[in-house]
């Protein structure tokens, strides 16, 4: 007779919290879909039998999950997130024409094994929406948030690439009452990943607000995004709030 | 913090992260870390018209990397079980893709 060993069970020491790295998917273009993901990690221990359901909060906007998973989705690799492990999740989304507004909301519920014992999380998603100019890029942000009065911040404006390929892209930006600096001292912005967008991709131009002698008050900012074969304006807002 | 200002890529950019050393690592080891931590970040700014395109791009950056599919494989698995080879792909994930 054979002796059958079975392995035990990972043991899972500690317990772990499932965290979100980003609270945001890439952005889609109002009348068409996309595969996006959101990328996970366990902090403090190990998640076993990740199971999530994607629950549009927005009218328009409709997931559907891989073949394989059918109705949910778990990881990418497997269904575990080891202490410190980061993995992603995948799914489509459909958004229609008639999605009022910029942001779509998703509501992401996870199922999971922690300690041996179930647990369940949830987790509220943005999903950038843009309608498409036709122009090659589109800029995402029209909020750049707020910069506290005598501090100097970095803020993001985003920006999604409509063409097959759009090369060198930079942006120069002008505000009325804002002291702007660009990174490495230069006279433009250009993309923090490679200076191309790609068909889908969303990046982000960061420049430097000086509010170091700035009064309270929304500030409007003009850009203007030059790339090969064109260029776009475009405005985004800002507020200098009172330090506390 | 300290503000470091990057030029590598061709992209130029100031965040708040510290740039991991990863240098006592072996260079295939290095390669493999960075190569995981660009793709966790490529695949969330990207929306792709199909599900085998996020294959096709990983495939695509792998090469980029120098990476082959194998060595891949085998660093996935040691990946489970490599706290230290975890935290070095998080922050460089972090660094890349923090904000």
């Amino acid at each position: 007779m054979f002796a059958v060993l079975i392995p035990a069970p990972a043991a899972f020491a500690q317990s772990g919290e499932l965290q979100l790295t980003k609270s945001e998917v890439a952005t889609i273009v109002k009348g068409t879909g996309g595969w996006v993901a959101l990328t996970w990690t366990a902090a403090g221990g190990d998640i076993a039998g990740v199971r999530m359901t994607v629950v549009s909060q927005t009218k328009g906007v409709d997931v559907t999950y891989p073949a394989n998973t059918g109705d949910h989705v778990s990881l990418w690799d497997n269904d575990t997130l080891v202490d410190g492990e980061l993995d992603f999740t995948a799914f489509y989304l459909d958004v229609d024409e008639t999605v009022n507004g910029k942001d779509a909301k998703l509501r992401v519920e996870v199922e999971m094994v922690i300690d041996g014992k179930r647990a369940t999380d949830n987790f509220t998603v943005k999903v950038p929406v843009v309608a498409h100019s036709g122009a090659s890029i589109e800029q995402v942000t029209d909020d750049a948030g707020t910069v506290p009065a005598g501090e100097s911040r970095w803020v993001e404006v985003a920006f999604t690439g409509l063409a097959p390929t759009t090369s060198n892209v930079s942006t120069a930006v002008s505000a009325s009452g804002l002291e702007i600096a660009y990174p490495g001292e230069g006279v433009s912005t250009s993309l923090h990943h490679d200076a191309q967008l790609d068909f889908g991709e969303t990046d982000v131009v960061r420049f430097l607000v000086d509010a170091e002698s700035t009064e309270p008050g929304n500030y409007r900012i003009d850009l203007e995004t030059s790339f090969d074969g064109g260029s776009v304006p475009g405005v985004v807002s800002l507020e200098i709030v009172s330090s506390s | 913090m300290l503000a470091l200002v990057l030029t590598a890529c061709g992209a130029s950019s100031t965040i708040e992260a510290a740039l991991p050393d990863i240098s006592a690592l072996s260079s295939t080891d290095q390669a493999l870390v960075r190569f995981e931590a660009q793709w966790l970040c490529d695949v969330q700014r990207h929306a792709y018209s199909d599900l085998s395109d996020m294959d096709a791009a990983r495939s695509q950056l792998m090469n980029g990397f120098g990476v082959a599919p194998a060595t891949y494989d085998d660093f996935k698995l040691q990946l489970e079980s490599d706290g230290e080879l975890r935290g070095h792909v998080s922050d460089a994930y972090m660094f890349n893709c923090g904000s």
